[in-house]
């Protein structure tokens, strides 16, 4: 994208310019990755998107003004706005006394937060994720689930199952690669159609 | 191509590998930022952390995958047959004393058998003792090495090759101890004495009959009970070890109890007091006299009590293994749970 020259020439034309459609394109394809970026970073939904659209109409802003210097990537300057946006909102959210959201918050809001996260999920993502959990080793699946689901760090899970914490770090390690991998795998098999609950006819 | 004409395939591979990380919460705030640098340019990578964050975020939330955990294999995850696949099957330290103990008794001998001339074989015994102790303790590790990647492989589990193991290397240690070795006795005593040679068998037959039973084959059995276990023959695991007449154990590992390894530990304690006091009450006066004594009974208490230490771990892993099958037999089928308790 914005790394290659020719397209990032392209681009920072169309905008230059303000055609509505490289600005459309551009916009479609930056925003939903910088909202993903601050979800990442803790922010809620709300605040991600507000400073994904703070940081586009910067970006595009300075590029229309000339400030863009072509010195480095596009990609690397629209994320180092991105950063700085994210770091200004995170300072002032702790100087106006906010925590950041926790799972374990007993705050009604908050709670609802972790369901909204389920929610979001679709009912086959839900039964694709244990379907490639079955294609996993039985001890990978279970230092797994305890350490994404249970919260539990290593140290905790290796005194559980009388593991040292070097190994249980490493079968955590090697779990979430062979996910990854097994759900690359499981995505290429053809699907059967699926009930509303994502299980097969 | 998409719309700008950017490419379809990730570029930069080397950043491809934060994939995993990234969408797991694994990567430092530096790596963080040039990969989502990168997230900006390359949609084969945006399409991967778009679909791995939706499995995370369910990973993370959905308590339904805990679903796909069974009963059964979170047993064995917490019991002796969820670590068959560690080093030494999840026995490292037992399987480092056994080594030890082993060693030292064929270590020891070699300086009871020298110590009655300590003046003239001093130097010798402590260089041979030594070297002994190396390679007995070597061979010892290897043995056990081939005994549990026997009982992780999933082949036939025969104690064969290990024993075969020990047995080469105590053949090969023979053969040069009795090079070097004087061949005329040490020890002075009122009944005529074995040559030092001779004298050094004698200790390796005692070695033998100490280590087999007590610190090898417990090791090997449990390693195989284990396999049983991890395989799902949990059933045959619980009849043998509740010692059922059903119960068959497998090929080539007959299971031998607690009591008759206790049994036989104390009549060699009998045995060994008779010989030793008959010994201790003939021996003629000498300069290392006392020293020779002291061996002797180093060498009794490292046999007797790496015995019992053995003996103790083994009764203690078929307790484990026997409360593992039980569960394992309590979850998978609730209606044929047996009608006792558990030891």
């Amino acid at each position: 994208m914005l790394g290659d020259d020719t397209a990032q020439l392209a681009l920072l034309t169309g905008i230059q310019r303000g055609d509505p459609q490289v600005l459309t394109a551009f916009d479609a394809r930056v925003r939903p990755r910088l909202i993903a970026f601050g979800l990442k970073r803790g922010l809620q939904r709300q605040d991600a998107e507000d400073v994904a659209q703070d940081t586009l109409v910067a970006a595009i802003r300075q590029i229309q003004e000339g400030k863009f210097e072509n010195r480095g990537t596009l990609a690397a300057w629209t994320g180092s706005i991105f950063s700085r946006r994210v770091n200004d909102f995170l300072r002032k959210q702790y100087r106006d006394q906010r925590t950041l959201v926790h799972f374990e918050s007993t705050d009604p809001e908050i709670k609802s937060a972790a369901l909204q996260l389920l929610a979001d999920t679709t009912a086959e993502t839900q039964f694709f994720v244990r379907e490639v959990l079955k294609a996993l080793p039985s001890r990978e699946r279970i230092v797994l689930i305890l350490n994404l689901l249970d919260g539990r760090p290593a140290h905790e899970i290796a005194q559980m199952l009388r593991l040292g914490i070097k190994a249980t770090e490493a079968i955590l390690t090697s779990a979430k690669k062979q996910f990854r991998q097994l759900a690359n795998e499981v995505q290429e098999k053809p699907r059967p159609k699926r009930l509303s609950n994502g299980e097969p006819l | 191509m998409n719309t700008f004409g950017f490419p379809q395939q990730c570029v930069a591979p080397r950043l491809a590998e934060f994939v995993t990380p990234y969408c797991f919460g694994d990567i430092s705030q530096v790596e963080r930022e040039a990969f989502e640098q990168h997230l900006l340019e390359c949609d084969y990578c945006w399409t991967e952390v778009q679909r791995l964050a939706d499995c995370v975020k369910v990973l993370r939330s959905d308590p339904s995958v805990t679903s796909t955990v069974s009963a059964g294999e979170l047993i064995g995850a917490l019991g002796l047959s969820g670590r068959l696949d560690e080093r030494f099957a999840g026995h490292f330290k037992h399987v480092l004393l056994v080594s030890t103990a082993f060693a030292l008794f064929f270590a020891v001998a070699v300086f009871v058998e020298l110590a009655y001339q300590f003046d003239r074989f001093g130097q010798l015994a402590t260089l041979l003792a030594s070297l002994t102790w190396l390679w007995i303790f070597v061979t010892s590790l290897i043995a056990c090495r081939v005994d549990t990647k026997g009982a992780q492989s999933g082949g036939a589990l025969t104690v064969a090759r290990p024993l075969a193991v020990l047995f080469s290397s105590t053949v090969l240690l023979c053969g040069v101890m009795m090079v070097i070795l004087p061949s005329t006795p040490t020890v002075v005593a009122a009944f005529q004495t074995f040559p030092v040679t001779l004298g050094f068998l004698k200790a390796v037959f005692f070695a033998w009959l100490f280590g087999l039973p007590f610190l090898f084959w417990p090791l090997h059995f449990v390693l195989s009970m284990q396999r049983e276990l991890a395989s799902g023959r949990h059933r045959g695991v619980l009849k043998l070890l509740t010692h059922s007449q059903e119960a068959l154990p497998p090929r080539d590992t007959p299971y031998v109890r607690v009591w008759v390894l206790f049994v036989f530990l104390a009549a060699l304690s009998l045995l060994n007091y008779a010989s030793v006091s008959h010994l201790f009450d003939n021996l003629l006066p000498g300069a290392y006299k006392t020293l020779f004594m002291a061996l002797v009974m180093l060498r009794i208490t490292i046999l007797f009590g790496s015995s019992a230490l053995g003996l103790w771990w083994y009764a203690r892993a078929l307790t484990e293994l026997k409360r593992e099958a039980f569960a394992m037999q309590t979850f998978a089928e609730p209606e044929s749970t047996p009608h006792r308790s558990v030891q």
